[in-house]
């Protein structure tokens, strides 16, 4: 499902379930144990503390909000790890009410297959 | 027969993974935000065994760059870092304790003398690690031996 910005933008003003914010920082990524053991036993070569380490110090980090039916506001972020995997990972906020807060929560991380 | 009932939640580790084409197109059709980082810094640490200078950090799993002195090391890691880091991403090095001398455990005689670090480590052959001895000790031995 895909929901129409506000228009004009403002801080903190939500359409929907999708938050009108106007920048976004991750600065903390949490990774439950779980989720850590599944993207590696999943996503090889991929690990959760690669993929924190490209969302919160790496290069040409590509950011998106989704707003999907299940799982709610997402974000979806695309990067590539210190060595050279590229991934798409998607992210809860970490506090509901404040998504500028910086703190996001590692849902899982999609390596791109190697051709 | 007693059964076992798991809380298996409703996270999405339980669910099916999309593929890589499943998430591109999830990106592709999401809304487009501009990533805004904060001032952070990362930490380089360097250590010196078996001849090797060695640079981990634990804030980047996976990062370690060696060399054959400290100079080579810090460019090989100027040059990793550039090409990974974001440009607001401080580096922050540290450097082996700044100790008149430190004597690694592995090579028994390959010496260190630290001078006014974060600057030069000079290392010295093992034929003249002596040279390397401070005054201080030097003094100690001497009134040992005297006594």
């Amino acid at each position: 499902m895909k929901v129409t910005l506000g228009d004009p933008p403002r801080r903190g003003y939500r359409t929907g379930s999708l938050p009108v914010v106007p920048k976004v920082d991750i600065a903390v990524v949490v990774i439950d144990p779980s989720v850590e053991a599944k993207i590696r036993t999943k996503h090889f070569p991929l690990t959760a503390e690669d993929v924190r380490a490209a969302l919160v110090y790496g290069r040409d980090v590509e950011t998106r909000w989704d707003s999907h039916e299940t799982h709610g506001l997402r974000l979806v972020a695309r990067a590539s790890t210190h060595d050279g995997v590229e991934f798409i990972a998607f992210l809860l906020p970490g506090n509901e009410g404040d998504p500028e807060g910086g703190t996001f929560v590692l849902k899982t991380a999609i390596p791109k297959p190697v051709t | 027969m007693m059964s076992v009932v798991t809380d298996m939640g409703t996270d999405m580790e339980y669910e099916r993974e999309p593929t890589w084409e499943e998430a591109a197109a999830e990106f592709d059709a999401a809304e487009p935000v501009e990533l805004a980082r904060s001032p952070r810094a990362i930490t380089v640490v360097y250590r010196y065994a078996d001849r090797i200078f060695t640079a981990t950090s634990p804030d980047v799993r996976g990062f370690r760059i060696t060399g054959r002195s400290l100079h080579e090391t810090r460019d090989l890691v100027r040059q990793d870092l550039e090409r990974f880091l974001d440009a607001v991403v401080e580096v922050r090095e540290r450097f082996p304790a700044a100790t008149p001398e430190i004597s690694t455990a592995t090579v028994g005689r390959g010496w260190l003398k630290a001078v006014s670090l974060p600057g030069i480590i000079v290392t010295s052959s093992s034929s003249t690690a002596g040279a390397f001895v401070s005054s201080v000790l030097a003094s100690h031995r001497r009134a040992r031996s005297a006594s």
